[in-house]
């Protein structure tokens, strides 16, 4: 997936598991941008009578670096506190909970949002909100007959401009997992796999229907440069910024009582692009790169630059990636795919377009915020023409899974050594979940919101699983 | 693999120090204190008290400290308590800490 379970040790550990990262223009607002981290993934709607939150215990933190240095220049943190209203139930409420101060709500979180700006080696703090409502888990019909008006309520605004928004969204990212994760099959052309199954079949999005815990920022861009500015210039290096989410436990946990944290905190967790630990990190270096902060990512660029992935396509399918298998038995790096998800693309490469943050290499997701968004969004983004979508910072329906494949594939290889030639295989590399180009609902599997924060209501446990 | 980064170097900055003034108060107090504590040595003789620190009497006694000892023959002892991470290189305090462990 994106990044959920991608690593051993969060997999054990979901609510500090970060599972999507999302960057972009804000659709209806272009004077800012819309930052949205996802934690604790795959949740079943139904799962009551303990429904879904985020951890009291785990630092989230959103970090943003815009100086092209790869360091975090500014922080936004959310700590999280449970409270019981009710008491003497095994309720997570006691009626319907038509508001957020309904007295019929036994179990709920609030939420600080703390700003840190740093510079050189000092920083400084400012809180920007306290005691923050997150809205309830969908429920169902009876307990949480209106879903959208709790969610609005719980949408607020930041002193300075912007809002946020933390609590439970529909799952956003749409992937075949199923088959992908079974030796790389892709639906659509699982005719052509080593071990093939006969007839090609339709894709199926395996996150359909579950939902996430998302925290959501919508700041003007203004608050993200590092001068102040509005960026208008996209050939500007200040017009780019580079973000990635991160979790964070203190060092000692010690199980009596209540439970007791102490020390400092200590990163479990993070995510910039999507698939980065989960497809090109291998398995035994998974965890550290959790703990390891992007700036020293050059410790993981071999996976980048020579993908495992890249060399089992041509083994996998076999014949059909006979240009791939000799751009791996060269042993060329992949200079293609460490500008995309190490450096950002330079100028001079894909007309009209950097988001080139400087040689540091650091999985960030990398946001031209001059580039206004897209009339009509093209769920492939800068690969398939829309310079506003992926790798040019994430947008929710973009179809990640398949532009990272056909990267890898070789697709984006040409931008640096223009003699290569795709094979003609690339073309078919899809994950199949798309109707057309422009599709933004991956075939009816989703429903994001046009207005903030986007991703979709969640669903609710009453209706889902259904009959 | 290296996992430093500006902010964890801040806050090792930070523990150093703090390791620095701890380390050498270290003998006078803790070490002695917790010598004091070991069940071997705490139980009639008042006179063991006599060069303990004095006990803390406000609101910090009761945030918890954790002390874990790294390398008792190096004497690398990291404490714990709030966000902070304070490592003492003091060979007194980590052996009385490991005799302490042995009941």
């Amino acid at each position: 997936m994106s990044s959920h379970r991608e690593a051993p040790e969060i997999s054990k550990d979901p609510v500090a598991d970060s599972t999507d990262l999302y960057a972009f223009v804000s659709p209806d607002d272009h004077d800012t941008v819309t930052l949205i981290a996802n934690y604790v993934p795959l949740q079943g709607p139904a799962g009551g009578p303990n429904f879904y939150e985020f951890g009291d215990d785990v630092l989230y933190e959103i970090n943003i670096d815009n100086n092209n240095d790869a360091n975090t220049d500014i922080t936004y943190q959310f700590r999280f506190n449970t409270v019981i209203e009710v008491g003497g139930t095994f309720l997570y409420n006691v009626g319907p909970i038509d508001s957020l101060s309904s007295s019929n709500w036994n179990r709920r979180q609030f939420y600080s949002v703390t700003r840190v700006d740093w510079s050189g080696s000092k920083s400084r703090s400012t809180v920007l909100a306290k005691n923050v409502p997150c809205p309830p888990c969908n429920i169902g019909p009876r307990s949480t007959p209106d879903y959208s008006k709790l969610a609005n309520e719980a949408i607020h605004s930041l002193p300075g401009g912007g809002k946020v928004f933390a609590g439970q969204r529909a799952e956003g990212f749409y992937v075949d997992l199923g088959s992908i994760f079974d030796l790389g099959a892709l639906r659509p052309i699982q005719s052509l796999h080593e071990i093939p199954i006969p007839a090609s079949a339709a894709a199926v999005n395996a996150t359909k229907q579950l939902n996430v815990h998302s925290i959501a920022l919508q700041l003007p861009k203004s608050k993200l440069t590092h001068n102040g500015s509005t960026p208008t210039n996209p050939a500007h290096a200040a017009s780019v910024i580079g973000v990635y989410t991160s979790a964070s436990r203190q060092r000692v946990h010690m199980y009596e009582g209540d439970g007791t944290n102490t020390g400092p905190w200590t990163q479990v967790s993070r995510l910039g692009n999507p698939l980065f630990n989960e497809v090109l990190v291998p398995m035994e270096h998974k965890d550290d790169w959790n703990r390891t902060d992007p700036v020293h990512d050059s410790n993981f660029a071999s996976g980048v630059l020579h993908p495992e992935l890249g060399a089992l396509l041509p083994v996998l399918y076999k014949g059909h990636f006979p240009n791939l298998a000799k751009l791996d038995a060269s042993k060329a790096p992949r200079s293609d795919l460490a500008a995309i998800l190490l450096t950002g693309i330079p100028s001079g490469i894909v007309p009209g377009f950097q988001n080139f943050t400087g040689s540091t290499q650091a999985d960030l997701l990398r946001l031209n915020m001059a580039i206004p968004p897209a009339h009509t969004p093209k769920n492939l983004g800068v690969v398939g023409g829309d310079l506003a979508g992926f790798p040019n910072g994430r947008r929710i329906a973009d179809d990640v899974v398949t532009i990272e494949l056909k990267a890898i594939a070789g697709a984006t290889y040409p931008l640096v050594e223009p003699s290569y030639k795709p094979d003609a295989a690339v073309g078919d590399v899809d994950q199949g979940l798309t109707s057309s180009a422009t599709d933004q609902t991956a075939k009816g599997t989703e429903h994001y919101l046009a207005h903030f924060p986007y991703l979709g209501v969640p669903f609710s446990g009453y209706d889902v699983p259904a009959k | 693999m290296g996992s430093s980064s500006r902010r964890q170097f801040l806050k090792r900055s930070s523990a150093v120090a703090a390791a620095a003034g701890v380390a050498a108060a270290a003998p006078a107090t803790a070490a002695r204190a917790l010598a004091g504590g070991n069940s071997a040595h705490m139980s009639s003789d008042a006179s063991a008290d006599a060069g303990v620190a004095a006990l803390p009497d406000d609101d910090t006694v009761s945030v918890p400290v954790v002390a874990h000892v790294r390398d008792v023959r190096k004497g690398l002892v990291a404490l714990y308590t709030g966000e902070r991470e304070v490592i003492v290189k003091n060979r007194r305090l980590a052996a009385a800490l490991y005799h302490a462990s042995r009941g």
